[in-house]
């Protein structure tokens, strides 16, 4: 491709992806008038206030809280139970053990939020509704595909020598895995969990189904409900200052960890 | 029972049974759902059959979400897709320009989907909106209303919104696949004297099927997902002219209450899904240098 015009392609379409977010931004330090003037103006003088009063009148201590508890929960579990999937998937194979992984496979092409009306009664039946464990155990289960299918990739790429090591060792086939394989995998699962990671965390759709009351609500829906407030009370600056704590620090973790973020979406797709 | 297979499912059933509990359950229970005609989680469940499906063949809503659905598949697809290739294309010899871009194309996939609605939203807002004011300035026709309030308009703006969310991955998956190019094939075209459009043409585009085939399965799981950017920007409206299929059945299911048909939309939407699969797997799934054997596959 031309030189010349392939840069100017890259630098509209690097400008592109960034306005909307330097505008988010820079709107955050407005006063409200401010907000309703001229867009692309300056702030007279930068209104740090607005991230205080964002704090508290989302009620981010809360939101912010459940939704470390639900992130953390769903990978306390969804990490061990996952491998421990993967890794028998890929080196026991059974009869069916294709059949398994290739359900995870197709879990991973339908949108969850299909079948989100059952999900939501078979909760209430269990008394599981607006409940931190019941959220956490439909963000496991909607994890899994992905997570048993990219380990499952990782665990494939271990060479069988070392169980058969581990055996003459004096191991179990637990301890091998645990003592063994689970550590050796360890980088890549560390990649999961944080890909996971962040997709808990802006996770809305399930949560506005399934975790309404406040001991339950994490931050994208309490983000959603402060723009509903905020729109009636038109206190824009707080608004957008809300919004950029929210993405703030997503863009950061994505920043550290850029490189394995990217091989594990492609690890993702390439394979399927 | 050996050892060995006491092993397979001790490791196996915890994440088996939750998936199954969860997402299997659920699944099944859509289509059995959809045969009923009821309300919420009363227990009374009248078995009506087909009928919800014949009501929704006929329903005005539905056909539009339908239409949109397609609209965003086929427009925002071909975007996408034109986008993607040309800025992997020039991405693909490293600077600090596509090292910067390269970075930063991904922001809007880290971001949640609530934050990129909201965000978009306020692009477009009447007054001061960055879209509309600077649009305003260099003369863009906007209707008075609004454009998120115009049908129409609005529905252009969701699929800005859309493209303007998923294009990173795509630019990363399609670079991808050209750094997995044979560079053997590429020095013999060099050699041959088919350089640029030519080769595009003729060499590189043929040979990213695979990638062109992931792609295509992922706009089509990515569109038929849609849900939180329409739900945020327009709630669906204005009288329901950007309603989509999840959204509408997200409306019937908790706002009218009217769960029996919020399942059909859901079986409705899932046979979409499975055609659109299959279908994309019958047109790009073979591989255009070899399409006898993969035929006998």
């Amino acid at each position: 491709m031309n030189k010349f015009l392939g840069k100017t392609l890259l630098v509209l379409f690097g400008i592109t992806i960034l306005v909307p977010f330097l505008w988010m931004i820079l709107s955050s330090l407005k006063t409200t008038r401010e907000v309703t003037g001229v867009p692309w103006a300056m702030p007279a003088s930068p209104q740090f206030g607005n991230f205080g009063r964002a704090w508290s009148d989302g009620n981010f201590t809360t939101t912010v809280w459940n939704s470390i508890i639900a992130t953390v929960g769903t990978l306390v579990i969804l990490i061990p139970i996952g491998s421990m999937a993967a890794y028998v998937l890929v080196k026991y194979p059974f009869k069916g053990s294709r059949l398994i992984l290739n359900s995870f496979m197709g879990g991973l092409m339908f949108p969850n939020f299909l079948v989100v009306i059952p999900l939501y009664l078979l909760l209430a039946k269990l008394g599981m509704l607006n409940t931190k464990i019941g959220l956490i155990l439909v963000y496991v289960a909607y994890s899994l595909a992905f997570t048993v299918f990219v380990l499952s990739g990782f665990f494939e790429q271990l060479p069988n020598e070392l169980i058969e090591a581990s055996f003459l060792d004096g191991c179990s086939h637990s301890a091998c895995f645990w003592r063994v394989m689970f550590p050796l995998a360890k980088p890549g699962i560390l990649v999961v969990a944080i890909f996971n990671a962040i997709g808990l965390w802006n996770e809305y759709p399930l949560a506005f189904v399934l975790a309404q009351t406040n001991n339950v609500k994490t931050l994208p829906i309490g983000i959603a409900e402060m723009a509903d407030n905020m729109q009636m009370t038109a206190s824009y600056g707080p608004l957008f200052a809300g919004i950029v704590i929210v993405m703030l620090p997503m863009m950061i973790v994505y920043l550290i960890f850029k490189d394995q973020i990217q091989k594990t979406m492609l690890a993702g797709a390439l394979k399927g | 029972m050996n050892q060995r297979t006491r092993f397979i499912i001790g490791f196996l059933s915890p994440a088996l049974l939750i998936y199954g509990f969860l997402v299997g359950v659920p699944l099944v229970q859509s289509f059995y759902y959809s045969l009923f005609r009821w309300r919420g989680i009363s227990t009374n469940m009248k078995f009506v059959g087909a009928k919800n499906l014949v009501e929704l063949a006929q329903d005005d809503v539905m056909h539009t979400a339908t239409i949109n659905q397609f609209l965003l598949l086929v427009c925002g697809g071909m975007m996408i897709l034109m986008f993607a290739i040309s800025i992997a294309h020039a991405l693909h010899k490293p600077t600090a320009l596509g090292k910067t871009v390269q970075a930063i194309m991904l922001f809007p996939q880290v971001v949640s989907l609530v934050v990129i609605g909201i965000m978009w939203q306020f692009m477009w807002e009447p007054h001061y909106g960055l879209m509309i004011a600077s649009g305003r300035k260099i003369g863009v026709p906007y209707p008075p209303g609004g454009v998120l309030g115009v049908a129409g308009w609005a529905n252009f703006a969701i699929l800005l919104a859309f493209v303007w969310h998923a294009i990173g991955f795509y630019v990363m998956l399609f670079g991808a696949g050209l750094r997995n190019l044979d560079s053997e094939i590429m020095e013999a075209c060099e050699l041959d004297g088919a350089s640029g459009w030519t080769r595009f043409r003729r060499v590189t585009w043929p040979m990213l099927w695979a990638v062109k085939r992931v792609a295509v399965i992922y706009i089509v799981s990515n569109v038929m997902g849609t849900f939180v950017l329409v739900k945020m920007m327009t709630r669906g409206g204005p009288d329901n002219a950007t309603q989509v299929l999840l959204t509408y059945m997200q409306e019937k299911g908790y706002e009218q209450s009217k769960m029996g048909q919020a399942c059909a939309i859901a079986v409705y939407s899932f046979f979409i899904a499975m055609i659109l699969g299959a279908l994309v797997w019958r047109v790009i799934g073979r591989n255009p240098e070899n399409p006898r054997r993969s035929h006998a596959i």
